[in-house]
């Protein structure tokens, strides 16, 4: 654990003491090793439970596929802040690398932690760099606006939760991942009973969004700089499944019944979503909505806790963390060159550049759940399960992949088909550092159809 | 292993391995030379054919058939997922009907696409889909099956939307995959149901543990996957829409491999079908109604492509059928004769559009018979095959399917709508031979005529080889694992031929007419009817989308996100918060009389509760 941890620490000083002008290849080469190390996490020694622990952390199969993602995306966002950072004074740039290593520390130890308050914790101190991220270093005047949704969402989901860890703790002695399986579970018969329930999901709910609970992830998918979109989209959201799958199966006995509604509410909301994607003229925010659409799927997924639920729950969330924040990028390749995030007016670009309309066609099948990508394997999982608690979800369910293939393919055709308007002829080529972005993105998605088992979670 | 499954196993991982070489070699940064197109894609689909052969060949000669699973892909608790290949008689039958078909079509293209510039491309994405269709015909279970089905209906939309700068060939490459998302839901419903209910994927295990279920929902679910994918009534409009696409792509893709996988679905599940009635009879009244309708869709349509499209459609109606009637092996057939003449039909239309100068209307066209001979007769020929003219490719076929039809009991009213369809079948025949071939030309003076070139002549010529024999040399070479019936009254066994030259009749009848003044007001509404393609498109491509359109601006983005969601929790906080914050705010405005009073008051309180206490 600790030889991911502390190079990913010592890589504060790595921004700030190495020279101008071989601060982002440096960074970027560093972080690329911490990722590659983090490689070896992926073969977990002992078939079941944890590895590689010390005395707060561990892995196991389920945070291990999060932890290798999370460290995976660090030299991605570095990649592909790259390009609009350039213009800015050298100690800015260090500030904001140095922030997104701070987040990816959070991230690590929030992953890794094996107390549920540790996690808390780190769970809730990956707000304050994200919400710089967001706040500092967006474009428009709405960030603020955005921030605040965002910080505020976040807080009011998870402030119960904080309540309801030290109820847990006061009530059973430990809040130790170890151990917590062992010791009794809470009964659930006062309606106090039922709120602690609640307390524990809300701030994961919040955080996935939940449909209901999702009005700040598009104003801070929009409004955050491309590194910061990214990071939301392929590891915050994850952080809600992530610690729902570890909380829920501290809840077992009477949440079936008091689950019912949510997940309902996610499945309807995958639609809804999905509906508001096909209207959407702004590409982020179709990105930004098509990821609700998605975490609805997940949230249904490990609400039903089912093995077959939370295997594709899992394998939803790594293939659409990868899926969405390339989605990301390429919308950044378009702003960069176009300065609009509005699809109408940066159309046709397949005819300027090709090579980025075939990313954006793996990309949108990816996004659309093509078989056999992982994306599919966990849709599919996921529907499955709901669909063996009750035959009706395959209406919502339905629905859901078809509307899905619909945004998806709107996406892709409206920007990359139909003629080259005018006033966008003179287009930056691409860079290699653009298809190199990419490409990293996607390889790990195409390989893990090899060997998917790498993020089947328990039941690999 | 013995000698006869491991050389079949081979030969199936040599035609794997044939078609996907010159993929791999496209991986590379350089440019292709133009010739990559004629030299490695086609000649790989033509080695590719001759190894296909032998199978085929052992298949005829031992009856051998084998499974290949060879690596355990994944698993979740008890639930595997293998990749497993079969190769048994409908795979071995069709794939070298397949190859055999790419292999002319590919050839075809050559000529056909010459001046696009992107033609190395254009091949590419027709052997990946080549790649997709063979794993959809080898798959041995369900999750490998759903990969080539996905895998051809991406590929549909990469290759309708071919001509990607014009709007209408993108609306029809979304068209047809939304269309195909639609069939989608239901292999989705069914394979969540299988292996939530049989805890399997492997088709034998399905065959096996599905005795005691009772399998009619999922059986509907796959009905609707063959609807959509088959162009059946309901989701049909997409395959006419596709047209859009350049013709070797409407020849390879929706006429004789893609379209007819819905179906191919269908035949492979045959043996979970065979104890439901009611699926019998579901499939036989969509077969039924989809092959009346878009035959008499057919009936008026101006554009070549579009006539051979919807005769497609009709013919894919009439395997469905065949699937109602329970007999999967003759819709089988169906497939493999029809995947000739179909193939050679576009082809003839593509060679004969690209002579007149890109003119689709027939009724620009006329006297080709004399202006393209060789393409024309060609022409007739597929027109004639796919009447069902004694003793060429689609008589074998669909003959059978009619005359099974006849002495079913099932149900009349379907029996009527075939035989009402197969008449229109060659009414529609007709009327594109009447307008393209016969008759005086009316196109444009300085038409680019040329056919003789080889890459154009030989294909076409292949084509029409099979499509004369073809229908012989499988009905004499193999044993339909069902048994026919025989045996019938001699007006039942003349019924399919009856009303096809009926059909005949009347249409000459009609096309003679349509050169006079015949009335002085035409009455029209059944024209429109037919010609508007039943209305159906005019209706459903513009309500449901509306509808879903407007859920998604005004209910779920308007009024659910922007207002009510917005109100009752951002800004509720905000309103709610307010007023506790002006009364405070206010006091502290610097009032020097508010604040002391506040204070002395508070002090006092404080002094009273210290001194009470």
């Amino acid at each position: 654990m600790l030889k991911v941890l502390i190079p990913t620490i010592m890589l504060v000083p790595t921004v700030w003491l190495t020279p101008a002008k071989l601060l982002w290849p440096a960074t970027l080469a560093h972080s690329l090793t911490i990722a590659v190390t983090s490689f070896s996490w992926l073969s977990n020694p002992c078939d079941t439970g944890w590895s590689l622990m010390n005395q707060s952390m561990a892995l196991d199969p389920l945070s291990t596929p999060l932890l290798v993602l999370t460290c995976w995306l660090l030299p991605l966002m570095i990649l592909a802040s790259q390009h609009h950072m350039i213009h800015e004074p050298i100690n800015r740039q260090r500030t904001f690398i140095t922030i997104l290593t701070t987040l990816q520390v959070f991230l690590i130890l929030a992953f890794s932690a094996t107390e549920l308050i540790f996690f808390y914790i780190m769970f809730e101190a990956t707000l304050v760099p994200t919400l710089i991220l967001i706040t500092r270093w967006g474009n428009q005047a709405e960030r603020l606006n955005a921030g605040t949704y965002f910080l505020f969402y976040t807080l009011a989901g998870s402030l119960p939760l904080l309540i309801a860890l030290l109820l847990l703790q006061n009530t059973t002695g430990t809040l130790s991942l170890f151990i917590l399986h062992y010791t009794t579970t809470l009964p659930m018969i006062s309606i106090a009973d039922k709120l602690w329930w609640a307390g524990c999901l809300v701030a994961f709910l919040v955080k996935m969004p939940l449909y209901g609970m999702h009005l700040w992830l598009p104003k801070a998918h929009v409004e955050a700089p491309i590194a910061g979109s990214m990071i939301l989209a392929a590891i915050l959201l994850k952080l809600g499944g992530y610690g729902m799958m570890r909380v829920m199966t501290l809840l077992e006995p009477l949440t079936p019944q008091l689950s019912y509604p949510f997940i309902i509410l996610a499945l309807w909301g995958v639609i809804m979503t999905g509906s508001i994607c096909l209207r959407q003229t702004d590409l982020k925010s179709l990105i930004a909505y098509s990821s609700v659409s998605h975490m609805g799927l997940v949230a249904g997924g490990i609400l039903i806790q089912t093995p077959w639920g939370f295997s594709g729950a899992l394998i939803l969330m790594i293939a659409h963390g990868l899926t969405s924040s390339a989605l990301f990028c390429l919308a950044n390749t378009n702003y960069e060159r176009t300065h609009t995030r509005t699809m109408v007016l940066a159309r046709g670009l397949q005819m300027a550049l090709p090579l980025m309309a075939a990313w954006w066609f793996i990309a949108s099948l990816a996004n659309l759940a093509l078989p056999p990508l992982p994306n599919l394997m966990g849709e599919l999982m996921i529907i499955t399960s709901v669909f063996n608690w009750s035959w009706a979800t395959i209406a919502l369910t339905g629905a859901g992949t078809l509307i899905t293939a619909g945004y998806s393919l709107y996406m892709f055709l409206m920007t990359q088909r139909g003629p080259l308007p005018n006033h966008i002829i003179a287009l930056d080529p691409s860079h290699t550092r653009e298809h190199l972005l990419l490409a990293l993105h996607l390889l790990p998605l195409l390989l893990l159809m090899g060997k998917p088992e790498l993020i089947w979670g328990w039941t690999a | 292993m013995c000698l006869t499954s491991l050389m079949m196993s081979s030969s199936l991982v040599a035609i794997l391995v044939l078609l996907s070489l010159p993929i791999i070699s496209t991986l590379s940064p350089e440019t292709k030379h133009p010739s990559w197109a004629l030299i490695q894609a086609k000649t790989a689909v033509k080695l590719a054919f001759f190894v296909s052969l032998l199978p085929l060949f052992l298949f005829l000669s031992e009856g051998a058939e084998t499974i290949l699973t060879n690596w355990n892909w994944t698993n979740t608790l008890t639930f595997d997922i293998n990749i497993s290949l079969k190769y048994d008689f409908y795979s071995i039958v069709f794939t070298p009907v397949a190859l055999y078909v790419s292999w002319s079509i590919l050839e075809f293209a050559s000529w056909y696409m010459s001046s696009d510039p992107y033609m190395n491309r254009f091949f590419k994405y027709l052997l990946i889909f080549l790649m997709a269709m063979i794993i959809l015909v080898t798959a041995n279970n369900l999750f490998q099956f759903f990969i080539g089905w996905e895998g051809v209906g991406i590929m549909s939309f990469l290759l309708i939307g071919w001509w990607y700068a014009r709007a209408d060939a993108n609306t029809a490459a979304l068209q047809a995959v939304l269309y195909n998302r639609v069939g989608d839901i239901g292999l989705i419903f069914a394979m969540a149901w299988i292996s939530m209910n049989l805890n399997s994927w492997e088709m034998q295990q399905i065959f096996v543990t599905a005795k005691d279920l009772d399998l009619t929902y999922p059986l509907l679910g796959l009905v609707v996957a063959a609807t959509g994918k088959s162009a059946q009534f309901g989701l049909h409009p997409w395959l006419p829409s596709a047209m859009e696409g350049p013709t070797p792509v409407s020849a390879l893709l929706h006429s004789s491999t893609m379209v007819v996988a819905g179906i191919f679905l269908l035949i492979r599940m045959s043996p979970l079908i065979n104890d439901y009635p009611v699926i019998h009879s579901t499939c036989l009244c969509l077969g039924a109604l989809t092959t009346l309708f878009t035959a008499t869709c057919a009936l008026t349509q101006n554009d070549i492509k579009k006539i051979i499209a919807f005769s497609t459609s009709s013919q894919l109606g009439l395997m469905m059928v065949c699937i109602g009637l329970n007999q999967p092996q003759l819709a089988f057939l169906h497939i493999c004769t029809h995947a000739f003449f179909k193939a050679m039909l576009f082809l003839c239309a593509g060679s004969i559009i690209h002579s007149l100068n890109d003119e689709q209307d027939i009724r620009k066209m006329g006297g080709m018979n004399s202006l393209t001979p060789f393409t024309s007769s060609c022409f007739t020929v597929g027109s004639l095959a796919l009447t069902g003219t004694p003793f060429l490719a689609g008589f074998y076929s669909k003959d059978a399917i009619i005359e099974a039809l006849n002495i079913s009991h099932l149900n009349a009213w379907a029996l009527i709508l075939t035989l009402l369809a197969t008449s229109f079948t060659a009414v529609y025949s007709l009327r594109l031979v009447y307008f393209v071939a016969m008759g005086n030309p009316r196109i444009q003076p300085l038409p680019p005529i040329n056919e003789n070139s080889p890459s154009v002549t030989s294909p076409i010529k292949r084509l029409a080889y099979g499509s004369i024999i073809s229908g012989l040399l499988i009905t004499s070479n193999i044993t339909l694992p069902k048994t026919q019936v025989m045996t019938m009254p001699t007006h039942l066994k003349l019924a399919a031929l009856a009303v096809t030259i009926a059909g005949l009749l009347v249409a000459l009848e009609l096309a003679n007419l349509t050169s006079k003044q015949f009335r002085p007001a035409p009455k029209i509404a059944t024209h429109h009817f037919s010609n508007m393609l039943g209305f159906f498109p005019t209706i459903i491509h513009r309500l449901p989308p509306k509808m879903n359109l407007s859920l998604g601006q005004y209910i779920a983005s308007q009024m659910l996100d922007q207002t009510w969601m917005e109100k009752i929790g951002p800004k509720a906080t905000y309103t709610l918060n307010l007023p506790l914050i002006t009364t405070t705010s206010n006091a502290q405005q610097g009032l020097l009389k508010a604040t002391l009073a506040s204070f002395i008051l508070t002090l006092a309180l404080a002094l009273l509760v210290v001194f009470l206490k």
